[in-house]
């Protein structure tokens, strides 16, 4: 294979190119209810052309073999419309040429599970949600995908490297009269089905939360004190702080990177926050990003203070920062873009008892349900909560939706726990979905967010 | 096309072929200044086979190995996944006019992103990025059942935004043709007026107030009624609208429809990705539910006609329900008629977080991104850390008026809703 994309790079007259190709096998599995509504075990592939010319940069996507050469064509034709039109001039930072195959370690392999034995594991836990007798309906959905990547430059990179992602995940419908609630499970990763099977007991609390929310009451709009959970302190963390970290976000918008300056104090001092995609076991495991950049660890925040930021080749020239390796792709339909890999808040001594404790009165909010943000605002979900009295949580609430400013909030979250989790399915979508996005905190300490309600 | 369906009947009782390919162009001004220039060719084939009343289904790119298509799709009929419903026969279809010229190559895209950054820019102090694209796609269906259906669409899209300081918060407008389509003067203005106006940054009212959904904003409540009327969640009976074809569920004012012949619009069609006919179908008439929709799947699950809404994201993806062609008819408030008509409250200018919140039971709880305040008639600033919550099964009941403009949205066409007693939050 890398003989024959290095004869595709010679179609290319550039003052760089480099070619990536991937043959994705996916099998998915469905069910709706006790529907089961879908099945299919399929492979895929396409091509990703990025060229450099005079300062010019465009990447081009596409999926037939025969139109590689309409397609570096369209490539240069867009990188000399960008250097004539006034486009910043590009300049990729130096990285030596790497050269390198890359296999999983798995703990067993999905690609030698039988699709039957998928679909029995996918329905023991559907058969689990849907034997409760308040459950209205379930999605399930079993999912795993293999990448394999190939990546050649001008410059003499050569690298190939598997990726296989494996999950299970859906939503828990309970019913009582025109009330509904909805509940998510999943569990996945990047290390083998293994993570798959025995779940059953987790399976089984995401329906008592579910049946209990159809008694929950609605939270009171309002300003509170909270205590955050592993899952939503780690998309807050994701979506207000990383995404701020991912220096494309940023680059041109000129308010918000005054802003994030390296060496600024955005947070209070008990806040650190790190991305590393190299840390072993989790679902946002990869060695080389999508232009051919070993990933290491970052250190974003130390003490609150800001200390590092995600790059591309590009960005790193730009800001004059080093490279990360984080640039990223969906998969063969995509050019890379800069993506965390997996970001977390580093965990502190105290236990989540300890921060109830400090909280006091206040809520205590669990579980993520998507999130946003435009900057330094942004928005996001709970699946549900608790109202907290003199440090103990008592009745349970639902409806919970929190925005938030980022900068007041990094100085408010005042106690960070020691019981770092990090999330097992992921799905982040800035341009494109990264499934494997992973991120995680522990408990957290906020002294003020804004809650949205009726 | 016509091999892979050949071969695929020799092995199962019936077959669909479906196939895709494209292209796309876009080009981006950031900062007032040219940042990108890309472009995508895709293709695809996927292929669903019957058997024993059970189907499988699978897909490539390439199709290169035909019989290995046919392989996994065999394969796959092992799940057991139930086949519900016939597939559909050859019928007439209308013509639609879905293509116009194509627009030149990115040069052009460029041309116009620069006219309209160049317009804004002189007119506002905010950050500027527009972007437009232009796509040809080709769609067709093949079934064993004689149904031969094809597709050819260009479309054009553009994008123009005015940032406000420290935010991807914007005061936007999109716009969407067959064809090229520059920006009118009146929607450019429309930005650089409502940006200007709503430059300071204000604090509002908590508590309940009247919220003007802006037509960009409008999808965060009709997504909730989307998912209740999909045939899918009825036949589940987890809408709240299952049994109530007929009930008056919204206000008088407020009517909903999926329109796939309107070819005056970009990417309508006359079938859909299963080959069903496409129709126009009105989901609420004047607060009166009309309608479900469905796919093969579910319409023979809840014993009803084909409504032609089978589309895939992807042909990665078997088709399921979905609405591609919504839109909301206009009243004939402008939209300082509107303002002089809320007094006092809040425009939804743009929205964080539609997804979050239980959609099924009609609740929203969402960010303001941005929201501006309204007093005496005429925006006085933009809130910051602000929300607006309620359900739209209340809320669209408290409906005052509609705006008289369509604007192409997030999942459709829309005009503005002004609504009433919607809950406001913000930070004190």
């Amino acid at each position: 294979m890398f003989d024959r994309l290095e004869k595709m790079l010679g179609l290319v007259q550039a003052d760089y190119a480099d070619l990536r190709y991937e043959l994705a096998r996916q099998t998915s599995i469905d069910f709706s209810g006790r529907e089961l509504t879908g099945l299919s075990a399929s492979s895929t592939d396409g091509f990703v052309w990025r060229v450099l010319k005079n300062g010019g940069w465009s990447e081009v996507s596409f999926t037939r073999p025969e139109d590689a050469e309409k397609a570096a064509r369209s490539a240069v034709e867009n990188a000399g419309l960008l250097a004539r039109g006034g486009a910043r001039p590009v300049r990729l930072a130096p990285v030596p040429p790497l050269r390198d195959e890359v296999h999983p370690r798995l703990n067993e392999d999905p690609r030698t599970v039988p699709v039957e034995a998928k679909l029995d594991l996918l329905r023991r836990y559907n058969d689990i949600a849907l034997s409760n007798l308040r459950v209205a309906t379930t999605q399930a959905a079993y999912w795993d995908l293999t990448r394999d990547k190939y990546f050649v430059s001008t410059e003499g990179a050569r690298l190939r490297e598997e990726l296989v992602t494996t999950r299970i995940m859906g939503t828990i419908v309970t019913k009582d009269g025109s009330l509904t609630q909805t509940v998510r499970f999943g569990f996945g990763g990047s290390d083998g089905m293994a993570r798959l099977r025995g779940r059953e007991a987790e399976m089984g609390d995401r329906v008592r939360i579910c049946v209990d929310l159809l008694k929950a009451e609605p939270v009171k709009a309002g300003e509170y004190r909270a205590v955050l959970d592993q899952s939503l302190a780690g998309v807050f963390t994701h979506e207000a702080f990383g995404h701020f970290s991912e220096a494309d976000i940023i680059e041109d918008v000129p308010s918000i990177r005054e802003k994030m300056r390296i060496g600024e104090q955005l947070g209070s001092g008990v806040l650190s926050i790190t991305d590393d995609p190299t840390r072993p076991g989790q679902l946002g495991f990869y060695r080389y990003d999508d232009e051919g950049v070993a990933a290491r660890p970052v250190a974003l925040m130390k003490d609150g203070v800001l200390t590092g930021r995600l790059h591309s080749r590009r960005t790193a020239t730009e800001f004059g920062e080093p490279v990360t390796g984080h640039c990223v792709a969906e998969d063969y339909r995509y050019a890379p873009i800069i993506r965390m890999g997996c970001i977390f808040i580093e965990p502190r001594g105290e236990t989540k008892v300890q921060l109830l404790a400090r909280l006091g009165d206040g809520l205590y909010l669990c579980n993520h349900m998507g999130g946003q943000t435009t900057g330094e605002n942004f928005t996001f979900g709970a699946q549900f909560g608790f109202e907290v009295k003199d440090g103990k949580p008592g009745r349970m609430l639902r409806d919970i939706n929190i925005a938030g400013n980022l900068y007041a909030t990094l100085k408010n979250i005042s106690a960070v726990a020691n019981d770092l989790t990090l999330r097992e399915v992921g799905a982040c979508g800035k341009g494109q979905t990264n499934h494997r996005s992973c991120n995680g905190a522990p408990h957290v300490l906020v002294d003020s967010l804004v809650v949205g309600g009726r | 096309m016509e091999r892979l369906l050949e071969i695929a009947r020799k092995h199962a009782d019936a077959a669909t072929v479906y196939q895709a390919s494209g292209t796309q162009d876009g080009v981006g001004f950031e900062n007032a200044r040219l940042k990108s220039a890309d472009s995508a060719m895709r293709s695809g084939t996927a292929l669903t086979l019957v058997k024993n009343g059970k189907q499988g289904f699978a897909y490539t790119r390439n199709l290169i190995d035909r019989e290995g298509l046919v392989r996994d799709a065999l394969a796959a009929l092992a799940g057991g996944v139930e086949a519900a419903g016939d597939l559909p026969q050859p019928v007439k279809l209308p013509q639609l006019d879905t293509a116009a010229e194509p627009v030149g190559g990115n040069a052009l895209l460029a041309e116009e992103c620069r006219r309209v950054t160049d317009y804004l820019s002189e007119r506002v102090k905010g950050q500027v990025n527009v972007g437009a694209g232009r796509g040809e796609s080709e769609v067709r269906v093949l079934t064993s059942t004689g149904v031969d259906v094809r597709t050819r669409a260009t479309q054009y899209f553009a994008m123009a935004q005015v940032l406000f300081p420290g935010t991807y918060s914007s005061i936007s407008r999109a716009r969407a043709a067959k064809g090229f389509a520059a920006f009118p003067d009146a929607d450019l203005q429309f930005i650089v007026d409502t940006y200007n106006a709503s430059m300071r940054e204000t604090k509002g009212v908590p508590g309940r107030t009247r919220a003007l959904f802006l037509p960009g904003s409008v999808y965060a409540l009709v997504w909730r009624l989307g998912r209740a009327t999909s045939a899918r969640n009825v036949y589940e009976k987890v809408s709240p609208l299952t049994g109530r074809i007929g009930e008056k569920i919204l206000g008088d004012r407020f009517t909903l429809a999926d329109e796939p012949l309107n070819d005056a619009e970009p990417g309508a069609r006359a079938f859909d990705d299963e080959g069903t006919p496409c129709r126009n179908l009105k989901l609420f008439e004047n607060g009166v539910l009309r309608s479900y929709y469905n796919d093969r799947f579910y319409a023979a699950k809840t014993g009803t006609e084909p409504t032609g809404n089978g589309f895939r994201d992807d042909i990665t993806s078997p088709p399921a329900s979905s609405l591609e062609h919504m839109t909301i008819p206009p009243g004939d408030k402008s939209l300082s008629d509107l303002l002089k008509l809320m007094g006092r409250g809040v425009v939804v200018a743009g929205v964080m977080g539609a997804h979050s919140g239980n959609l099924m039971h009609g609740d929203y709880s969402i960010g303001l991104a941005p929201g501006l305040w309204v007093e005496n008639g005429a925006i006085v600033g933009v809130v910051k850390d602000a929300m607006v919550a309620g359900n739209v099964y209340e809320d669209l009941k408290n409906m005052i008026e509609v705006g008289d403009a369509v604007q192409h949205a997030p999942m459709g066409r829309f005009p503005a809703l002004l609504l009433d007693n919607v809950s406001f939050s913000a930070r004190a």
